[in-house]
């Protein structure tokens, strides 16, 4: 039996779901939700496809906007739910749990600053792309914070986010020999991590050479995103560093990245300079960082912000739409190279906004100007 | 003995690295090669921790199956008496016994003190 809407039909109706949701226990009603979220997913690509072979009367904005609404009109209500730790400084994982979601504000900057940020990449993912949390299942989002003993860094760890103090906690420092910020101070940090999470669970992009350089420019990618919608800013208005406020004043240096300008971020006499390429005739070559995903970022980085400010207007909502597509496209291989990827992102653009829309052509020349040619004949089809 | 210490990887994305001579007390780190003296008492403390951590038995590559990012990976090059042997690892992947020993070297590469950083669990 099929149940057929405008936009897309399912083997099962979906009254019979609804009957579960008022009528069915607990468990029969967890089962459905599973079930109804797992069919979203093919509902969504199958209606992108149908979309494609459709002649072009609804104009690209709506189409979008008519899938997002399809998605989330079927799905049970996507509920956040956030779970911040603190690891007191030992480094066993999770820690203490310190504010669950609808908890108020503790006072700890860096448990606030955690449980702010990472809600607004949860409201990002599924307010422009209708993704319900890093699994598009609702799973909580967990983040520990106060990790280890002026610890510089922030890290995903498959299951959940994990902020250090940088120097903050170092008693015995003085002021003028501090380096680093705590790392919850930059909305971007918590975008970049819980970005990775989605990466994971959806391209799967395998962490080192030019895979993982991507697994790295898409976490970047979305946690500028999540700094831009927050400050309301157009790509053109945005700054494209990523981790800004990082650094002490003792440091010279801005940011740890710029999307905009690669290899421009820092040069410091303790920490060293910006490594970053911007084009593929400067890609790094190296045994350090996994083959260097931290530093070849810097290629599809560019690329991202040409394509964001050459499309115009708001970033997530033309760049970033296009390369959610191609993110969960699903002929995204997990060992994808960078023009495999860019290939991807030409054909998710022709699809939301039509074939030789300026939108396509402005993805096109980004790869071409960082020096990833995708042959036209690869996009056939 | 001569330790050579290098960090890359992070969120950061950057390659540190450090250099510690316990008989010419000298520790050379940062992108400029900073120097400055080590104290005997630091010099001390690290060669206890290089041999609490009975480095010269140590796997040469250490990895983790563990999914993830934005870890850091370390390589520990020790020099004494005439053996060398390096260790390479992901900081998740580390054995306990060298926790102390990580921590004493990352001061190392901001060109802070060698000191124990009490309370740290490896």
């Amino acid at each position: 039996m099929a149940g057929c809407s405008m936009y897309y039909c399912s083997a099962v109706p979906s009254f019979l779901f609804e009957n579960i949701e008022r009528n069915g226990s607990e468990a029969q009603r967890a089962r459905a939700r599973d079930a109804m979220r797992l069919s979203q997913m093919q509902r969504g690509r199958r209606f992108m496809h149908a979309m494609v072979q459709r002649p072009f009367r609804v104009h690209p904005r709506v189409r979008w906007f008519e899938f997002v609404k399809a998605r989330m009109a079927v799905a049970p209500e996507c509920e956040k739910e956030l779970r911040i730790y603190d690891a007191q400084h030992a480094q066993r994982l999770p820690g203490r749990l310190v504010r669950s979601e609808g908890d108020p504000a503790t006072g700890d900057a860096a448990v606030d600053e955690t449980y702010d940020g990472l809600g607004a990449t949860f409201d990002l993912y599924l307010e422009e792309y209708g993704r319900c949390s890093l699994d598009d299942r609702g799973m909580p989002l967990i983040g520990t914070v106060h990790y280890g003993r002026s610890y510089d860094n922030a890290f995903f760890n498959g299951q959940q986010m994990v902020f250090g103090d940088g120097d903050e906690d170092d008693q015995n420092l003085p002021a003028s020999e501090r380096l680093w910020n705590r790392f919850t101070i930059a909305i971007d940090v918590m975008g970049h991590e819980l970005t990775h999470g989605v990466v994971d669970r959806t391209a799967g992009l395998v962490y080192r050479g030019q895979s993982g350089a991507l697994n790295e420019s898409i976490a970047d990618v979305f946690g500028s995103l999540v700094k831009q919608k927050k400050l309301g800013q157009e790509a053109a208005d945005a700054d494209w560093l990523i981790g800004e406020g990082l650094f002490t004043a003792n440091v010279n240096g801005k940011a740890l990245r710029s999307m905009k300008d690669p290899g421009s971020a820092y040069d410091d006499h303790v920490l060293g300079k910006d490594p970053q390429p911007s084009h593929m005739s400067e890609y790094v070559r190296t045994m350090q960082d996994n083959g260097g995903v931290h530093i070849n970022s810097g290629i599809p980085n560019k690329a991202f912000f040409l394509a964001a400010t050459s499309v115009g207007g708001f970033a997530w909502e033309g760049a970033g739409r296009i390369w959610y597509e191609a993110l969960i496209s699903p002929t995204l291989s997990p060992r994808a190279t960078f023009r495999q990827f860019a290939r991807e992102t030409i054909m998710a653009a022709r699809d939301l906004f039509g074939p030789n829309s300026a939108e396509q052509q402005a993805v096109s020349d980004a790869w071409d100007e960082v020096g990833v040619i995708v042959a036209r004949a690869w996009l056939a089809a | 003995m001569r330790v050579y210490f290098e960090r890359s990887g992070g969120f950061g994305g950057m390659r540190l690295t450090a250099e510690l001579d316990t008989d010419q007390l000298q520790a050379i780190y940062g992108a400029t090669r900073v120097q400055r003296a080590l104290s005997p008492e630091e010099a001390l403390h690290l060669e206890k921790l290089i041999g609490s951590s009975s480095f010269f038995a140590l796997l040469a590559r250490t990895s983790s199956a563990a999914r993830g990012a934005d870890r850091f990976q370390y390589v520990i090059t020790v020099e004494n008496a005439g053996k060398r042997h390096s260790v390479q690892m992901t900081d998740e992947a580390a054995p306990a016994a060298l926790g102390a020993l990580t921590s004493s070297l990352r001061n190392a590469l901001m060109g802070r003190q060698i000191v124990p950083n009490s309370g740290d669990t490896p």
